[in-house]
């Protein structure tokens, strides 16, 4: 009998693996199945379940861990009785080809969603984002994340010499009819910038005064 | 309580959020610094309650390589 949402003892984990990717598919699916029969063993008359599984699949580790820079990552979401979460981690534990795992609680109204879900809604969101930031094109040179602080002291410059910025914009119109409106736009919003690149300056944590 | 000027709204606080996911790493990031530390809580403006919750998730996606520990800044 599979433990019911109704009783009491039953709570819900979550558990995160990471499998050598070295192994062949078979034998990653036969730790799977291992895994899996893990989760569900019984106490007494009950077994757990399984509810919810999500296969990752391949990816690269941040960091290596026992000499691998990839892993095979997979997530469980299971219920069980409590007591036998220290057994399940023991048995992980010993599990050789089994580099890392986490067991951690769920708080009971968590809903389980996929990598690819999460994955997709945030790219749902990112694009309005964009369009909120300020009115920079994304063509122009110089936007990117490395250059603004390299060219912030070179607009500081600029900014006290008003006569040099005066005839700067005056310059690059006569240059180019096609890229005066770019370059133009450029300098108009670079006092705007240069206080919002000193605030990311003084605001950034990693940096101490 | 001094509020800094910056950030004065907990974007956890207005949505209700109850847990915050470990593997959620598009949430993380925006809490992480460019070296990979917890920014404080100074700068993001975040309430106590979430920044707790934040801090474990982001060291539960740091023991499973999913964030590093640290990074080399730019």
């Amino acid at each position: 009998m599979a433990d019911t949402i109704v009783n009491d003892d039953a709570k819900k984990y979550e558990l995160m693996v990471i499998i050598n990717p070295d192994l062949g598919a078979d034998d990653i699916k036969k730790r799977l199945d291992e895994i899996r029969k893990i989760l569900v063993q019984k106490k007494g008359d009950q077994a757990g379940q399984v509810y919810f599984e999500d296969i990752w699949g391949q990816r690269d580790l941040i960091y290596s861990i026992k000499k691998h820079d990839r892993g095979y990552y997979a997530v469980f979401n299971f219920m069980t009785d409590p007591s036998i979460i220290g057994e399940i981690d023991n048995v992980l534990r010993l599990e050789t080809e089994i580099l890392r795992h986490m067991i951690v609680n769920l708080p009971f109204s968590f809903e389980s969603k996929t990598l690819a879900k999460m994955e997709a809604e945030a790219a749902a969101a990112a694009p309005e984002d964009d369009k909120a930031k300020k009115g920079v094109p994304a063509g122009t040179p110089g936007m990117s994340a490395h250059k603004p602080r390299t060219s912030a002291p070179v607009v500081k410059t600029e900014a006290m010499t008003p006569a040099v910025a005066e005839s700067a914009p005056k310059k690059v119109a006569k240059e180019n009819a096609k890229e005066a409106p770019k370059k133009e736009e450029k300098h108009e919003t670079t006092l705007e910038e240069v206080d919002a690149k000193l605030k990311s300056i003084i605001d950034n944590p990693d940096i101490n005064f | 309580m001094a509020k800094n000027k910056y950030n004065k709204n907990c974007p956890f606080t207005e949505a209700g959020v109850k847990y915050i996911d470990y593997k959620d790493l598009n949430l993380l990031k925006k809490y992480v610094s460019h070296h990979s530390k917890i920014v404080p809580r100074y700068y993001s403006g975040v309430n106590l309650k979430y920044q707790k919750m934040l801090a474990v998730a982001i060291k539960r996606a740091r023991n499973m390589a999913l964030l590093p520990f640290v990074r080399q800044g730019r």
